[in-house]
């Protein structure tokens, strides 16, 4: 897969490391991290995740069409339908991945945006309510991209979950 | 909804976005950082790490 790619490959994956590190070290000072740093690393890591969406889909298709080229099989036919099958099987938590990686991405945005105005007076219940309860759906997606890889995401907070819980109860 | 709530929320969604990139990492044939990555943002070892640690 990425053999084929050249010399972007390990520019990508240094763009996720780095991300990775801008990341980790605001997760691990968690909300008293300076806001402009937590707006820093979303940039960071959406631009890694562009990045690395972009390449993946790349590798899926480079390997599809050495797997199936179209001069074995016709396209839009039941057998390049049938060499394609396991492909996308085995592509699936990739695709999964950068779906919710863009999705949280944008949960990411709107809580530093939220905390950014936390503490003037403003209700911020309904705004939170909302990003929790995304956050759980793209928490409990990201469990299904894991499971097939052998990797147990543990269980989401449960601060996060009464928030989400409480968009359907009213707070 | 305290100041918890958003810590919390930020914390998972950084989390969260750790794991995705790791796992893309992973597909991209980094096989290795993306178990890294991965066991990083989830905050234990590895099995690699596990299987070296125990050798």
């Amino acid at each position: 897969m990425t053999r084929d790619q050249g010399p972007l490959v390990p520019i990508v994956l240094g763009a996720i490391l780095y991300a990775a590190g801008v990341v980790l070290s605001v997760a691990l000072g968690g909300c008293g991290s300076v806001i402009q740093t937590q707006a820093h690393a979303v940039t960071v890591a959406a631009v890694a995740t562009q990045g690395a969406a972009r390449m993946s889909i790349d590798a899926s298709r480079l390997e599809a069409q050495a797997a199936c080229p179209t001069s074995a099989y016709a396209p839009s036919s039941p057998e390049m339908a049938a060499c394609l099958a396991p492909l996308r099987v085995r592509w699936a938590p990739a695709e999964a991945a950068i779906g919710v990686t863009k999705a949280t991405l944008s949960t990411w945005i709107e809580a530093v945006d939220l905390a950014r105005i936390a503490g003037d007076g403003t209700d911020l219940w309904e705004p939170l309510a909302l990003a929790a309860s995304r956050l759980v759906a793209d928490w409990e997606a990201l469990r299904l991209v894991l499971t097939p890889l052998g990797v147990t995401l543990p269980a989401m907070p449960a601060i996060v979950l009464a928030a989400a819980a409480a968009l359907g109860g009213g707070q | 909804m305290s100041p918890e709530t958003i810590d919390r929320i930020i914390s998972a969604t950084t989390t969260t976005v750790l794991v995705g990139l790791g796992v893309l990492a992973y597909y991209l044939g980094a096989l290795e950082l993306g178990a890294v990555i991965v066991g990083g943002a989830l905050g234990h070892a590895t099995p690699a790490r596990k299987q070296r640690a125990a050798s």
